[in-house]
C-alpha cells in the first residue's frame, strides 16, 4: 500500500483524513505544516504528496516547487472550490491533481490510485523506446530523453506524453484527456489538462510557444505531432 | 423615453406659447374693443354735441320772422347751412304744409317720421343716428318757439327745422381707429411671441433636466442631481426632487449594505463550516464501516450522522456556488463540446441512462462551460426524477443561434401558484418532500449558471402534463460582462478551446 | 332718438303794436299762433276799452283779431297749409262784441257756440285771449245764440324763454 505524507494545518481535518487513510491501509505520516512535510519527505520516503495549499508560514504552492525542484514524486492537492487561482498556481508549480475539500475518503484515495496508476505499455509489438524526432521515449521503463538528455517528467506530464504519443497525429478531446489520463469525469476541470500541457511543452519543446509534439487543435483538442 | 412626435406638437413649450399669445391677443382685442367703443362714443358725442349745439345756436340767430316767406326762408336757411358745425349740414324747415331745404330737394329722405313727430310734439329738440345705403348720419330736430313779446314767454312757432349732417368724418376716423388698433395689435402680439419663447424656455429647462435626472436615476445613477436655480416654483420642486433623490440613494445604499453584508455572512459561514465538514466527511467512511458491529441503536445514529454529514457537505458547497454568483466571482471555462456527449457524460456519471430517455441529435457542438453544463442537465434531470415521475425526457434541439435542452418528467406538474418560485431559493413547492432530497438550492444553481452562459430557463407544466423546464444557450457564447468567458487556462491562448473554430475534422 | 334740450327759440312775431295773433289750426290739427299785420291804426269800433288794458289798445281790440279769425286765412297762410276748424263758420260778421273785463274776456259771437268743435273753441279762446292779453293769460268765455260756455284758458301757455 502507498506510503502517502500528508501536509494540513487544521486538525481535525488532518486527523479525519490520516485516520481514514489509514483504514485503508495507508501509511500515512500527517504534518501540520510545510516545513516538517518536507523535512519528512527524506526519511519517509513516500509514494506521493498529499498538500493542501492555504498552509501558514510556507504555502503549499511553495512547498511544491520546493518539490519539484529535485524530485517527481506525486503530488495531489487538497484544495477548497472556489480558490481557483490556487488551484491554477498549485498546477503550474507541477502539481499532479487536486480534490477539492471537504471530500470522502474514498475520493481522495481514488485520485490517489488514479496518479499511482501507471499506463501500460502496449503490447511488445512496438520497440522499446520509440524515436519521435529529438524524443526518445521509453515505454516500459518510463523514461523521456530528449535529445539524448534525460527530461524529468512528473507523473501526470509523463502519463500525458505517453497516452499522445501512443497514437501520433490523433486528436484528444482535453475531456477525454481527462478520463483517459487522469481518470476524472467527463465533466471535470479541463484546466489539469491545459497545465500539465503546459509544463510538459517547457520540458520537451525546443520553443514551447510553438510546439512541435504536443498540438494544439483550437475547438477540438489536442494531439501527439505529427513531426 | 422618447416622447412621440405628436405630443410634442402640443408639448408644453407650445401649449405655453400659445396661451401667451392668447392673452397677449385677448387684452389687445379687449383694449382695441373698449378703446373703439369710447373712442366711437366720444368722437360722436363730441360730433353730436357740437352739431346740436351750433345749430340751435344758428337757428336762433338766422331764425326767420312770421309770417313766413319762402324765398326769404330759403336764404336763412343756406346762412345757417353756410356755417355748419363740424360738418356740412344741409337744413330742411317745415312750416304747416310748407317744406324748404338748404339743398337741392325740399324733403329729405333721411329724416324719419320718429323725428318730425318727436320734433312737433316734443317741446324740446332731438336728434338721431340714421344709417341710409351705408353711410351715417346724424338728424337733428328743432321746434322752433317764438316769445310772444319781447322778452315774454315763447310759444311753439310751428316752424320745425332739421339738420342733416352726414357723418362719414367720424367713421374714418372710427375706421382709422380699428386700424391703428390692428396695426397695433399685431406687432404686439409678434413681440409677445418673444417673452412667450423665453417663458416656455425657463419652465422647460427645469423640465427637461428633471427628465434627464429622473432618467438617470431610473438607469441606476442615484447620484444624479439637478442644479437649483432661482427661487421660484421649478427650484422647490429641483429641492424636492434632489432630497427624494439623496434620501433614495441612501436608503439605496443601506439596502446594497445590508445585502452585501448577509452576503459576506453566508459566504463566511460556508467557509467556516467547510472546515469542520471536511474533517467529518473524511471519517463517515469509519463510521459506515463500523456501524454494522454496533448494537442497533448506535448503529442508527451513526449512519444517520454520516448521511446528514454528506447532505450537509452538499448543502456548503451549495451555499458557497450561490455565494460566488452573488459575488459575482463566478466564472465560466469555456470549451466547445458535442452537446449531446456532454448530456450522455452527465446522465451515465450518475448512473441515470437507463431511467431518463435522451432524445439527443448528434452533431450539435457549442462552446460552453461543460462542468456548469453538467451542473445544469444534473440538476434538472435529477429535480425531474426526484419531484416528478419517470419516465422522464432529455431532448436536445438548436433553434435560432440557442441551444434547446428540455427537460420533462410526467409526474402532476408545477403548482400554479408554485411556477413563478421554482427558481427561488430554498423554495420548497411541497412541505412533505422538502427533506427527500437536494439542499433547496439545486434549481437556483441552475438558473444562475445558464445566466452565466447568456442563456435562459424557464419552468411550465407541459400540455400533455408534467413539468417542463427549458434552457437556452446561445451558440455564440454569452454577452461579456458577466464573469469571465474563458477560464483562466485558456485565456493565455494556448487552450484548445481558444479562438476561432477549426475545420479540422476531430480524429477521436 | 335721442332728446337734445331746449328748442331754439326766436323772435318770430312782429312788435305787438303791429300785429294781431290769430291761431290757425296746422295740416298736423296743431294750434299755430299767426301774426296778421293790421294797418288800420284806428277803426271805430263799439268796444269799450279796457279800464285797465294797459296793454290792449282799440286799434288791437280784440274783436279786430276774432274778426279777422272768423275771416279764414289769408292766400299766404292757406299756401301753408293752415286753416280754420271746420266748425267755425267762415264769417267774419259773426263776431258781435269782445268785452275785456278785468278777470274775464267775454266774446260774443252770432252763432252757436254749443256746436262748435273743441279745436275750433280752442281757436276762438286762443285768439281773444292773446288779444286781450300779451300772455293770453286771461280766462275767456264764449257767448253765443245758445247761450254761454264755461270760461276757458287758451291750451297754448307761453312757457319761459331763456334771455338772448
Amino acid at each position: 500500500m502507498p506510503r502517502v505524507v500528508l501536509v494540513e494545518d487544521d486538525p481535525s481535518v488532518r486527523d479525519g483524513v490520516e485516520m481514514g487513510l489509514r483504514r485503508r491501509g495507508h501509511e500515512v505520516l500527517a504534518t501540520a505544516t510545510g516545513e516538517d512535510g518536507l523535512a519528512a519527505l527524506d526519511a519517509f520516503r513516500p509514494d506521493l504528496l498529499l498538500l493542501d495549499l492555504m498552509l501558514p508560514l510556507m504555502d503549499g504552492v511553495e512547498v511544491c516547487r520546493r518539490v519539484r525542484a529535485d524530485s517527481q514524486l506525486p503530488i495531489i492537492m487538497l484544495t477548497a472550490r472556489g480558490d481557483d487561482m490556487d488551484i491554477v498556481v498549485g498546477l503550474e508549480a507541477g502539481a499532479d491533481d487536486y480534490v477539492v475539500k471537504p471530500a470522502r475518503t474514498e475520493v481522495i484515495e481514488a485520485r490517489i490510485r488514479a496518479v499511482l496508476r501507471r499506463i501500460e505499455a502496449p503490447a511488445g509489438v512496438r520497440p522499446a523506446v520509440e524515436h519521435h524526432g529529438d524524443l526518445d521515449i521509453d515505454r516500459a521503463g518510463h523514461t523521456v530523453l530528449k535529445s539524448a538528455e534525460p527530461v524529468a517528467l512528473a507523473p501526470s506530464e509523463l502519463k500525458l506524453l505517453l497516452f499522445l504519443s501512443a497514437a501520433p497525429g490523433k486528436v484528444f478531446s482535453r475531456q477525454r484527456l481527462l478520463e483517459e489520463v487522469w481518470d476524472h469525469s467527463y465533466h471535470s476541470d479541463v484546466r489539469l489538462v491545459d497545465a500539465c500541457v503546459r509544463r510538459l511543452r517547457i520540458k520537451i519543446e525546443d520553443r514551447s510557444e510553438d510546439p512541435r509534439y504536443i498540438q494544439t487543435l483550437r475547438g477540438f483538442g489536442y494531439r501527439f505531432g505529427p513531426l | 423615453m422618447k416622447i412621440p412626435g405628436a405630443s410634442a406638437a402640443f408639448g408644453v413649450r407650445t401649449r405655453l406659447v400659445l396661451a401667451f399669445l392668447l392673452v397677449a391677443a385677448v387684452s389687445a382685442v379687449t383694449t382695441a374693443a373698449l378703446t373703439y367703443r369710447e373712442a366711437r362714443s366720444a368722437v360722436l358725442e363730441r360730433a353730436q354735441d357740437t352739431a346740436v349745439a351750433s345749430f340751435r345756436e344758428e337757428v336762433e340767430r338766422f331764425v326767420p320772422g312770421l309770417p313766413l316767406d319762402l324765398e326769404a326762408v330759403r336764404w336763412e336757411l343756406y346762412d345757417i347751412a353756410a356755417r355748419s358745425k363740424p360738418h356740412p349740414w344741409i337744413v330742411f324747415a317745415e312750416y304747416g304744409s310748407t317744406r324748404v331745404s338748404s339743398g337741392d330737394r325740399p324733403v329729405s329722405g333721411v329724416l324719419t317720421e320718429d323725428l318730425r313727430r318727436a320734433a312737433r310734439t316734443a317741446p324740446h329738440g332731438s336728434f338721431q343716428r340714421v344709417v341710409k345705403d351705408g353711410k351715417a348720419y346724424l338728424t337733428i330736430g328743432m321746434p322752433v318757439m317764438t316769445r310772444v313779446v319781447a322778452g315774454g314767454g315763447a310759444v311753439p312757432s310751428g316752424l320745425i327745422l332739421f339738420a342733416v349732417m352726414p357723418m362719414t368724418n367720424e367713421e374714418t376716423d372710427i375706421d382709422a381707429l380699428v386700424t391703428a388698433a390692428r396695426d397695433g395689435a399685431l406687432p404686439g402680439l409678434a413681440v409677445a411671441l418673444v417673452p412667450a419663447l423665453f417663458a416656455a424656455r425657463s419652465v422647460l429647462r427645469p423640465v427637461r433636466e428633471l427628465r434627464r435626472a429622473a432618467d438617470s436615476m431610473g438607469g441606476g445613477r442615484l447620484d444624479a442631481r439637478i442644479a437649483v436655480r432661482g427661487r421660484d416654483e421649478m427650484a422647490d420642486l429641483a429641492r424636492t426632487f434632489n432630497s427624494s433623490a439623496a434620501r433614495l440613494e441612501h436608503s439605496v445604499q443601506e439596502l446594497r449594505d445590508a445585502g452585501a453584508r448577509a452576503r459576506r455572512f453566508a459566504s463566511d459561514v460556508s467557509h467556516e463550516l467547510r472546515t469542520p465538514l471536511a474533517g467529518m466527511l473524511a471519517v463517515t467512511d469509519v463510521l459506515d464501516e463500523e456501524a454494522a458491529t454496533l448494537d442497533p441503536d448506535t448503529a442508527r445514529a451513526v449512519r444517520l450522522i454520516s448521511a446528514e454529514t454528506g447532505k450537509l457537505a452538499v448543502l456548503v458547497e451549495d451555499l458557497m456556488e450561490m455565494s460566488r454568483f452573488d459575488a459575482r466571482a463566478a466564472e465560466l471555462t469555456t470549451d466547445e463540446v458535442d452537446a449531446a456527449e456532454a448530456v450522455r457524460r452527465s446522465l451515465s456519471g450518475r448512473k441515470w441512462q437507463d431511467r431518463v430517455r435522451a432524445e439527443l441529435p448528434e452533431g450539435i457542438r457549442i462552446r460552453l462551460d461543460p462542468r456548469r453544463f453538467d451542473v445544469i442537465v444534473a440538476n434538472l434531470v435529477g429535480n425531474a426524477l426526484h419531484h416528478g415521475a419517470e419516465p422522464v425526457t432529455v431532448r436536445l434541439s438548436s433553434r435560432a443561434g440557442s441551444l434547446i435542452t428540455e427537460v420533462r418528467d410526467s409526474g402532476p406538474g408545477i403548482a400554479p401558484d408554485a411556477l413563478p418560485h421554482v427558481f427561488d431559493r430554498f423554495y420548497k413547492a411541497d412541505a412533505a418532500r422538502s427533506r427527500s432530497s437536494g439542499s433547496g438550492l439545486g434549481l437556483a444553481i441552475t438558473q444562475e449558471n445558464v445566466r452565466l452562459h447568456g442563456g435562459t430557463i424557464r419552468a411550465q407544466n407541459a400540455p400533455g402534463g408534467g413539468a417542463l423546464f427549458t434552457v437556452e444557450l446561445p451558440f455564440d457564447g454569452p454577452a461579456s460582462g458577466h464573469g469571465a468567458p474563458d477560464g483562466p487556462a485558456t485565456a493565455h491562448g494556448e487552450g484548445p478551446g481558444t479562438g476561432p473554430h477549426t475545420s479540422t475534422e476531430a480524429g477521436a | 332718438m335721442v332728446a337734445a334740450g331746449r328748442p331754439p327759440v326766436g323772435d318770430l312775431l312782429p312788435p305787438r303794436d303791429s300785429r294781431v295773433l290769430l291761431f290757425f289750426l296746422s295740416p298736423d290739427d296743431e294750434l299755430l299762433p299767426v301774426p296778421r299785420i293790421v294797418d288800420v291804426p284806428w277803426q271805430g269800433d263799439s268796444g269799450s276799452p279796457s279800464p285797465d288794458g294797459e296793454e290792449a289798445s282799440e286799434v288791437l281790440s280784440p274783436l279786430t283779431a276774432v274778426t279777422a279769425l272768423l275771416d279764414g286765412p289769408n292766400k299766404a297762410e292757406r299756401k301753408a297749409g293752415l286753416r280754420n276748424a271746420p266748425s267755425l263758420p267762415r264769417e267774419a260778421s259773426a263776431a258781435d262784441r269782445v268785452v275785456t273785463g278785468a278777470s274775464t274776456v267775454e266774446v260774443r259771437l252770432d252763432l252757436r257756440v254749443r256746436r262748435l268743435s273743441a279745436p275750433a273753441r280752442d281757436q276762438l279762446v286762443c285768439t281773444a285771449a292773446f288779444a286781450a292779453h300779451t300772455q293770453g293769460a286771461l280766462p275767456v268765455v264764449l257767448i253765443g245764440q245758445d247761450g254761454r260756455l264755461a270760461p276757458a284758458h287758451c291750451s297754448l301757455r307761453p312757457v319761459p324763454a331763456p334771455a338772448r
